[in-house]
């Protein structure tokens, strides 16, 4: 009967709208997708939480989302990385007062075979009182980023990135950053590697400082940029070296960057005592604030002035 | 013919589900628009920017998008500020290297009758090279956080909110913010406003420094948190006053927020020369480089050391 009523609604569309639908039947546990993708609330997945074995929270996906975008946003380190967190020490869960009910899976961007954004919404609400908390997310995983400091002839200069940001329309100045992806065991490796791809420096390992280490522990060492929508937490490094001139001056200017992925990133250096004025990126500035209050309270002993 | 269509679809899909559909087709201008969403190509519009008449830039909907939610978001403030954005001074597409042709709507969430997030992809390249930038934007648009510090029998303290936040899965501390809601002309009203609806304290708008506009004036003077991602800009105020010990007492553990929007706001008082280590909110750290640095320079000399 699905059958026929399927062979009716093909043909009534096709005098609508030619179909573009090859493949349009798979089967999978739960799930009935006709890739036509109506109404599909049929794209269903339960999940038990520790903490809450008596109700499965249900997830599902949002019209348009494809079942193998949804079953890739399950199954990404993102969403796993969250349910995480919601049940770590200071999670939202963890002291059983909130409850998670379900998540609809609202977007998935891919990055070729790899996830790269998730976009969700879920309901999490107080049992005593009903409260629900705004609940929606856009998942990008964690990142790094690097504060440079080139020493050359009594003064400190720092290397910033210049590149076009689309979400904010400009072109901007940052520090040197890039997205952890599923390397969360190698946050320095990243930061290293980061750092060449984008300004051609090569930094060594056992060079860099952790800034972020310097926040107490119930933080969890990494900083949000932007909590109330975005799952992101940035760990930030320093790294100093003395160079001679010639290298600050190499290094305006000089355009690198993996043009093959679509970044066209240029190397800009700023005398350090301009930096905290010289750009909007709030990672520069969290660096400048990590880097004078651990100056200032004896922390970073070889940078006393 | 496309009536008898819909007829022949609605009748199969009673049998393999019931349908909630009321008012399915809708005119619109480019649309036409099936409320079962199937395959919505058909939901474009065109725009023309100043910088490009010759081309206009084509807005779609991805599959999913209603077409009210789909003509909400071309209308919407925080698309528009995005499209301004991106041809003011510093704007991606200011020089003429770069050229806007397609924006592709994702997703949007309406808070009520607002909306109150948008996603969307835009495809931005050079045109020389062909370099595509990387164009998934999330929309939320402008918001302001505040840094009061209390002084009281010689400490500085700082009034943070503690609040679940569901990206993040965790209860974090935070510097007191909000969203500026399309009322951008009014930043210091509006922080003022949020202020008192999550910590109970009623700030007076004259005594509200903006941090954010010691940044030079090529930065825009807000603060971007997240750029790769997100659209977000915060300015960031201060704001300084005496008070007897018992407030700060009072304070500690007082419960506010507006329960009713599901926010669920605890008040927490720090002692400043804590701050810097006790939360992994951006806007902290943020606020505490643009203070310490503007003290440095004798930029703020009511708070000389």
């Amino acid at each position: 009967m699905a059958v026929t009523s399927i062979r009716s609604i093909s043909a009534a569309l096709k005098i609508l709208k030619p179909l573009h639908a090859p493949n349009f039947i798979s089967k999978k546990k739960n799930s009935f997708f006709c890739k036509m993708s109506i109404e599909s609330p049929s794209l269903t997945h339960s999940i038990t939480l520790p903490s809450k074995q008596s109700e499965p929270v249900q997830i599902l996906a949002a019209p348009g989302v494809s079942s193998s975008d949804f079953w890739s946003a399950i199954d990404s380190s993102l969403f796993k990385q969250w349910l995480h967190n919601l049940q770590a020490e200071n999670g939202i869960l963890a002291n059983g007062t909130m409850t998670l009910s379900q998540v609809l899976i609202q977007g998935v961007d891919m990055f070729g075979k790899r996830i790269g954004f998730l976009k969700f919404k879920a309901e999490i609400f107080d049992k005593d009182t009903g409260n629900k908390v705004p609940g929606i997310v856009f998942a990008r995983g964690p990142a790094v980023a690097v504060l440079i400091l080139l020493e050359s002839e009594g003064e400190t200069y720092v290397v910033l990135t210049e590149q076009a940001r689309v979400p904010v329309g400009r072109i901007i100045l940052e520090l040197p950053a890039g997205m952890l992806e599923d390397d969360k065991g190698d946050i320095v490796g990243t930061a290293v590697r980061e750092v060449e791809e984008e300004t051609g420096i090569k930094l060594h390992v056992e060079d860099m400082v952790d800034l972020t280490t310097f926040l107490d522990s119930s933080t969890g060492c990494t900083v949000f940029p932007s909590p109330g929508g975005c799952d992101e937490e940035i760990s930030i490094f320093m790294c100093r070296r003395r160079v001679d001139k010639e290298i600050i001056t190499h290094l305006q200017g000089k355009e690198t960057g993996l043009r093959e992925h679509g970044e066209l990133i240029k190397v800009h250096v700023v005398p350090y005592k301009n930096l905290w004025r010289a750009t909007a990126d709030c990672k520069v500035l969290v660096a400048v604030a990590l880097l004078e209050m651990a100056k200032k309270e004896g922390l970073l002993p070889s940078l006393a002035n």
